[in-house]
C-alpha cells in the first residue's frame, strides 16, 4: 500500500498522495534492500496499522493513531477476565488506548478477536478496538487500502490477489490454516461417485469456500470442472436458503450451519478440517492443533477417527 | 501498535482455548446463536482442529489459492507471496511466552 511501497511492483495509491504520508514519503516508491530493512522501517513508525488474515493479515496504512479513552483499571479489567495470564506479562503500556478498527469475517475461528475485546486484553496492552464484520473478501480488503481499518482478518486467497495486484498487505498471522468447513450433502448421497453430475454451492468464487470445495473435490478424484458444477450464489443466507429448499445438493457448511442442515437430512460426507495442516502434521507438532478437553465424539466422529488414524 | 495487538492476539488464542465456560458466551453473541449444544460444539470444533496455539502463516498455506485462482488471474501466475509474509511480531510474541497464557 502507498506509504510501503517498497516493491518494485507496488504503486503510490492517490490515497497516499493524499496526506496520510511524510513528505519524504510522498515523494514516490520506497525501495527496500531487504525484508528485514523494510521491517526495520515499518517498526520505526509508530503510526503504521497492520493486517491480520483468516488467515490473520497484517495490512500497512498510514493512518494516523486516534487517542481513545485510558484502558480499565486492573480492577476492571480483572473483574472479566479469565486467570491472570502464567506467562511473561506483555509489554507495560501507558498513556491513553490506540484506537484501531480490526475486520472479522463470519465464523467460530474468529473468537480470539472477540475474546481479547470482551476479556479487557486488548485494553490490558494498551489497545481500544472496534471489531467490524466487514466479511472476509473484497469488502474488507477494500476497507483496508483506505484506511477506513486497521488490521483484517481475511482470507488469504483475498490477499494474495491483492498483493499480486500491487497492494502491500503484509500476513501477520495465519487463524485458519485448515479450511473450517464440513462438506454437507442430502441422504441420496453416500459417496464421493453420487456427487457427478450435482451442483455444488460456494459462497463466492475465488472465496475460501470456493477453494476449500474444489480442493477437497480434488483431493478425493473429482475434477471441479468436468464432474460437478460449482455455483456461486455470492450471498451467505442464499446458499444457505437454496440448500434448505432442496435446490441445491451439497456445500461446505461450518460447524454451526451444519446443526442447522443435519437437522433438515443433510449429512457430513468429508470433513475439510480432516484433510488439513492439522491432521497432517507430524506427532511432534500435532499439539499445536490440539484444544481442551472434552470434546463431544457424536459430533466429531468421523473427523475425529481419522485425525487418530493420521496421527497413528 | 502492531507488536502490542500481536501480543493480545496471541494471549487471547491461548486464553480462548482453556476457558471453555468462559468463551462460550462470547461465541454465543459473536454468531448469534441460541442452542447452546450448537455454541459448544462450534466451540470444539475451532478451538480443536481449527485455530492454531501458534498461528504461523506459511507459503504453503496460500499455494491452493494461488493455484486455483491463477486459473483465472494471470498476475498470480508464479506469485511468490513469502515477501509479504512476516512471522517478527509472532515470534517476538512467542518469545516472552504468550501462547501459553493461562
Amino acid at each position: 500500500m502507498g506509504c510501503l511501497a517498497g516493491y518494485p511492483e507496488l504503486r503510490v495509491t492517490p490515497w497516499a498522495r493524499a496526506g496520510c504520508c511524510s513528505a519524504d514519503e510522498k515523494k514516490g516508491p520506497r525501495v527496500y534492500s531487504s525484508l528485514a530493512d523494510r521491517r526495520r522501517f515499518l517498526q520505526a513508525r509508530p503510526a503504521l496499522s497492520a493486517v491480520v488474515a483468516l488467515t490473520v493479515l497484517l495490512s500497512v496504512a498510514c493512518t494516523p493513531e486516534t487517542a481513545a479513552p485510558p484502558p480499565p483499571t486492573q480492577a476492571a479489567a480483572s473483574s472479566t477476565a479469565s486467570p491472570v495470564s502464567a506467562a511473561a506479562p506483555a509489554t507495560v503500556v501507558s498513556g491513553p488506548a490506540t484506537k484501531i478498527r480490526v475486520s472479522y469475517p463470519e465464523g467460530g475461528a474468529h473468537l480470539p478477536l472477540f475474546y481479547a475485546r470482551d476479556k479487557g486484553i486488548f485494553a490490558k496492552n494498551g489497545l481500544d478496538v472496534t471489531l467490524q464484520g466487514l466479511g472476509g473478501g473484497p469488502v474488507a480488503a477494500a476497507a483496508l487500502q483506505s484506511g477506513e481499518i486497521q488490521i483484517v482478518d481475511i482470507t488469504g486467497s483475498e490477499v494474495v490477489s491483492a498483493d499480486a495486484a500491487g497492494a502491500d498487505i503484509i500476513i501477520l498471522a495465519t487463524l485458519t490454516p485448515v479450511y473450517p468447513y464440513v462438506f454437507e450433502v442430502i441422504q441420496a448421497i453416500s459417496s464421493k461417485d453420487d456427487l457427478k453430475g450435482k451442483t455444488i454451492a460456494v459462497r463466492a468464487s475465488g472465496d475460501a469456500t470456493d477453494i476449500a470445495t474444489r480442493v477437497l473435490l480434488k483431493k478425493e478424484g473429482l475434477d471441479p470442472g468436468k464432474d460437478v458444477t460449482i455455483l456461486a450464489v455470492q450471498q451467505e443466507g442464499a446458499r444457505m436458503a437454496s440448500l434448505m429448499a432442496g435446490q441445491i445438493c451439497c456445500t461446505v457448511a461450518q460447524v454451526q450451519d451444519r446443526v442447522l442442515l443435519e437437522k433438515n437430512n443433510f449429512h457430513m460426507l468429508f470433513d475439510n478440517a480432516g484433510h488439513s495442516e492439522c491432521a497432517r502434521r507430524d506427532r511432534d507438532e500435532a499439539h499445536l492443533c490440539e484444544g481442551p478437553p472434552g470434546r463431544d465424539p457424536a459430533l466429531h466422529g468421523r473427523a475425529d477417527r481419522e485425525h487418530r488414524a493420521v496421527e497413528e | 501498535m502492531i507488536p502490542r495487538f500481536m501480543d493480545a492476539l496471541i494471549e487471547s488464542i491461548a486464553r480462548s482455548k482453556n476457558d471453555r465456560a468462559g468463551s462460550l458466551p462470547v461465541l454465543k453473541a459473536q454468531l448469534k446463536l441460541e442452542d447452546d449444544a450448537t455454541v459448544g460444539a462450534t466451540y470444539d470444533f475451532f478451538t480443536g482442529k481449527v485455530v492454531p496455539s501458534v498461528p504461523t502463516p506459511t507459503s504453503a498455506q496460500f499455494a491452493d489459492g494461488i493455484s486455483i485462482l491463477s486459473r483465472q488471474n494471470d498476475k498470480l501466475k508464479g506469485f511468490d507471496v513469502a515477501p509479504f509474509i512476516d512471522t517478527s511480531y509472532l515470534d517476538n510474541s512467542l518469545k516472552r511466552g504468550l501462547h501459553k497464557s493461562q
